[in-house]
C-alpha cells in the first residue's frame, strides 16, 4: 500500500490556499482523488492482478439472510437452491445450484461446472487467461458459432482451450470447452476461520466481505479481514502462539508445501511462497487455490478505492500526478478559486505523468530482440492451404492470380 | 551549484534575503528545489543504479516496490550465476513457444515487466540462491546538506531554481510569474532529456545490425 490519503488531501488544500476547507470540503477533494486514480488506472493499466477460478460445481447454502450478501456469486460458483433465495443475492447466479456443501462436489459422477464465470469487479481488461497454466485463446462468439470453429461450443466439455467475452455480459467470460472435471482444490472443513491445521480450515464462504489482499503466492489467494461480522476462531482452541505450530504441522504434511520454512515462531500464516508477489503488506491468507486444472484470469485491475482504504495503491512516484489532476479539477470548479488557465496547466502536467507511466510500461517490450524472418512462430499463423506445385501443367487447374488489386480466377 | 547556492538564487528571485527570510522559510525553498530535482529526474531518467535481486525457486515474479529505492524503469538484467545478460521478452512470446512456461525451472535468462511493478523472470530459478543484477533508473537522493550538488551537469541546475520559483509562486497564486518560470524549467528539462538520450548518438554508425 502506498501513501495515505489524508495527508495528501491536506497538502492539496494548503496548496490551493484553502487549508481549512472553507470552499473545498475534504470529501470533495477525496472524490477528485478517486476520479484521478480511475483516470490514471484506466489509461496506464498499472496493476496486473490474478484471479484463479476453481473449476468446481456451483455450491451454496446459507442459514441467515445476512449471509446472502457474503456469498460468492461473483464467480458463478455459488448460486441459489430455491427461488426465494434469489432476492437475497446481489446478482442472481446462473441457474440453480445442484449441491449445498463443498464436500458434495467430490461425490458427483459428472461435475456440473458452469461454462460462464463472472470476472472480478475490479477488472478493466483481460490480459491473459490460462487453464492448467496453458494459455487459452481469445476468440469471438461469431468465430466460434458462425465461423465454424465449433458450433457446439456452448456444451462441449474438455480442457479449456479458448474463451469468449462478447456474449454473456460485459464482465463475464465463457470458457471453451467447459471443464469436464473438478479442478485441483482443497477439501474445506468448517465454514469460517483461517488456515489452521491438518486438515486446513479455510474461510471460503464470505469472500465478498473481504477486500482482496493480493498477498497470494503461486497457488494462494489471500483476503484481509474487513467486515465486522467476519471472525476467525483462533484463540479458543490453540491460542496464538501454538497456532503456528499447528499450521506448520498441517501444511507441511502436504506435498505442495513440504520443505517450506516457516519464518517466525508465533502468529498465523501471512504468506505462502510462490511466484506471484504480494500486492500489499498486511492481511491474512484466506483461501488457497491451485493453478493446476483451474482457470486463471490475469487482468488489469482498477485497484482499491482510496477513500475506503485511506491510502493509494498507485506507486508513490506517480502520486504527484494525481495531485495535479485534483488541482486541475479544483481550479476548474466554479467558485472563488476558479482559474481555467491553471486548470489547464495542471491537467497538462497530469497527462505528462500518464504518458511517462505508459512509456515505462512498454519499455521492456520495446527492447525485445525481434529477428526479421522470425525464429518465433506467429501464434495466429495458419499452415498454408494445399495447392499444386508451381510447375503443374498450365490449364490443368484453376488458379487465382492477383491483378490490379482484385482477384480473378481463370 | 550547491544546494546553498541554489537557495540563494531562489530567494533572490523571490525578492527575499536568504539570510533573513520573511515570507518563505528555508524548508519551503528546500522542498521546492527537491520537488524540481525529483520532477526533472522523473522526466529524464538520468539517474541510473544497479540493484541486486535475490532469486527464489518459488517465484517467477518479483515486485519492484520491494527495493529500498523507487524503480522507475528496468534497463537491463544480468544473471550473476550464469554470467549472462538476460533478454527482454513478453508473456506473448513465451506463450507462443512454451505451452506451460511457468512450470519451467532453470537458469533465468529472460525477463519481462507486467504492469508497472511486476518483474517476471524465466525460467524460474531452481534454487533459493543466486541473484540478478538489475540496471534501473530511479530518483537520486534528496538534496539535504548545504554542499549537496545535483548529479547532472551544472548548467542544468538552473532548471531546479526555475522550478522552485514556479512551485512557490504557484502556491502564492501568482499565476503569470509561476507559469513563466515553469516554461523556463521545461526548456531545461528538454535539454537534459536530450543530453541523456544522445549520449553516444554522434559515435553511432547507424548501419543495419547495430542496435
Amino acid at each position: 500500500m502506498s501513501d495515505p490519503l489524508d495527508p495528501r488531501v491536506a497538502a492539496v488544500l494548503i496548496k490551493m490556499g484553502d487549508p481549512n476547507g472553507a470552499d473545498f470540503s475534504r470529501e470533495e477533494v477525496e472524490r477528485y482523488y478517486k476520479k484521478a486514480q480511475d483516470e490514471f488506472v484506466r489509461a496506464v493499466r498499472p496493476f496486473l492482478d490474478f484471479e484463479i477460478i476453481e473449476d468446481l460445481p456451483a455450491c451454496a447454502n446459507y442459514a441467515f439472510e445476512f449471509e446472502a450478501r457474503h456469498m460468492d456469486v461473483r464467480t458463478g460458483r455459488a448460486s441459489f437452491r430455491f427461488d426465494f433465495e434469489k432476492r437475497y443475492l446481489r446478482r442472481p447466479g446462473r441457474g440453480p445450484v445442484p449441491i449445498s456443501f463443498h464436500f458434495e462436489r467430490d461425490q458427483l459422477s459428472t461435475a456440473p461446472i458452469s461454462a460462464v464465470v463472472d470476472l472480478p469487479e475490479e477488472n478493466i481488461q483481460i490480459e491473459r487467461v490460462t487453464w492448467d497454466e496453458r494459455r487459452a485463446e481469445p476468440l469471438t462468439s461469431i468465430s466460434m458459432g458462425q465461423g465454424g470453429v465449433d458450433i457446439r461450443y456452448e456444451i462441449q466439455r474438455g480442457p479449456v482451450e479458448a474463451y469468449i467475452t462478447d456474449k454473456d455480459g460485459l464482465n463475464s467470460l465463457r470458457r471453451y470447452k467447459i471443464p469436464a472435471g473438478n479442478g485441483a482444490h482443497f477439501s474445506y472443513i468448517g465454514r469460517f476461520g483461517t488456515l489452521r491445521g491438518s486438515p486446513v480450515y479455510i474461510q471460503v464462504k464470505d469472500r465478498r466481505c473481504a477486500l482482496r489482499l493480493g498477498m497470494f503466492a503461486r497457488m494462494t489467494d489471500a483476503h484481509t479481514l474487513y467486515a465486522p461480522d467476519v471472525f476467525i476462531s483462533l484463540s479458543y482452541t490453540f491460542g496464538f502462539a501454538q497456532l503456528t505450530q499447528a499450521v506448520e504441522q498441517g501444511l507441511l504434511t502436504m506435498p505442495l508445501f513440504s520443505g517450506m520454512t516457516v519464518v517466525g515462531s508465533y502468529g498465523i500464516i501471512r504468506r505462502i511462497p510462490g511466484f506471484i508477489p504480494s500486492r500489499r503488506t498486511w492481511g491474512l491468507v484466506r483461501a488457497v487455490r491451485f493453478d493446476h486444472l483451474n482457470t486463471r484470469v490475469e487482468f488489469y485491475s482498477r485497484g482499491s478505492d482510496p477513500r475506503t482504504e485511506r491510502a493509494f495503491v498507485i506507486p508513490d512516484s506517480y502520486l504527484k500526478y494525481l495531485d495535479f489532476y485534483v488541482m486541475a479539477e479544483m481550479y476548474n470548479r466554479q467558485g472563488p478559486y476558479q482559474d481555467l488557465a491553471m486548470a489547464q496547466h495542471y491537467m497538462l502536467r497530469y497527462r505528462t505523468g500518464e504518458k511517462l507511466a505508459q512509456d515505462r510500461m512498454t519499455l521492456t517490450n520495446s527492447m525485445r530482440l525481434v529477428v526479421a524472418g522470425g525464429s518465433i512462430p506467429d501464434h495466429d499463423f495458419r499452415p498454408p492451404l494445399s495447392r499444386p506445385p508451381d510447375n503443374f501443367p498450365e490449364g490443368a487447374f484453376t488458379r487465382r492470380r492477383r491483378r490490379g488489386g482484385r482477384y480473378y480466377g481463370f | 551549484m550547491t544546494l546553498d547556492e541554489m537557495r540563494t538564487e531562489v530567494a533572490t528571485r523571490l525578492n527575499e534575503d536568504i539570510t533573513a527570510l520573511k515570507y518563505w522559510t528555508l524548508q519551503d525553498i528546500d522542498n521546492a528545489l527537491n520537488a524540481g530535482y525529483e520532477n526533472i529526474s522523473d522526466a529524464s531518467e538520468w539517474y541510473e543504479v544497479l540493484l541486486a535481486l535475490p532469486l527464489s525457486s518459488r517465484r517467477g515474479y518479483y515486485d519492484l516496490r520491494g527495493f529500498p529505492i523507487t524503480v522507475l524503469s528496468v534497463r537491463h538484467a544480468y544473471n550473476m550465476q550464469t554470467q549472462r545478460w538476460m533478454t527482454p521478452t513478453s508473456v506473448r512470446d513465451l506463450d507462443k513457444v512454451y505451452r506451460q512456461w511457468e512450470h519451467v525451472q532453470g537458469a533465468s535468462d529472460r525477463y519481462f515487466i507486467r504492469g508497472l511493478n511486476l518483474l517476471g523472470v524465466w525460467p524460474r530459478s531452481p534454487q533459493d540462491s543466486g541473484q540478478i543484477r538489475l540496471g534501473v533508473t530511479s530518483f537520486p537522493p534528496r538534496l539535504v546538506n548545504t554542499y549537496d550538488v545535483p548529479g547532472f551537469d551544472s548548467d542544468f541546475h538552473w532548471g531546479l531554481v526555475d522550478y522552485a520559483v514556479y512551485e512557490l509562486k504557484s502556491d502564492d497564486r501568482e499565476k503569470d510569474v509561476a507559469l513563466g518560470f515553469y516554461a523556463k524549467y521545461l526548456e531545461t528539462e528538454m535539454k537534459l532529456k536530450e543530453r541523456v538520450r544522445t549520449r553516444q548518438s554522434l559515435d553511432k554508425l547507424h548501419s543495419l545490425g547495430q542496435p
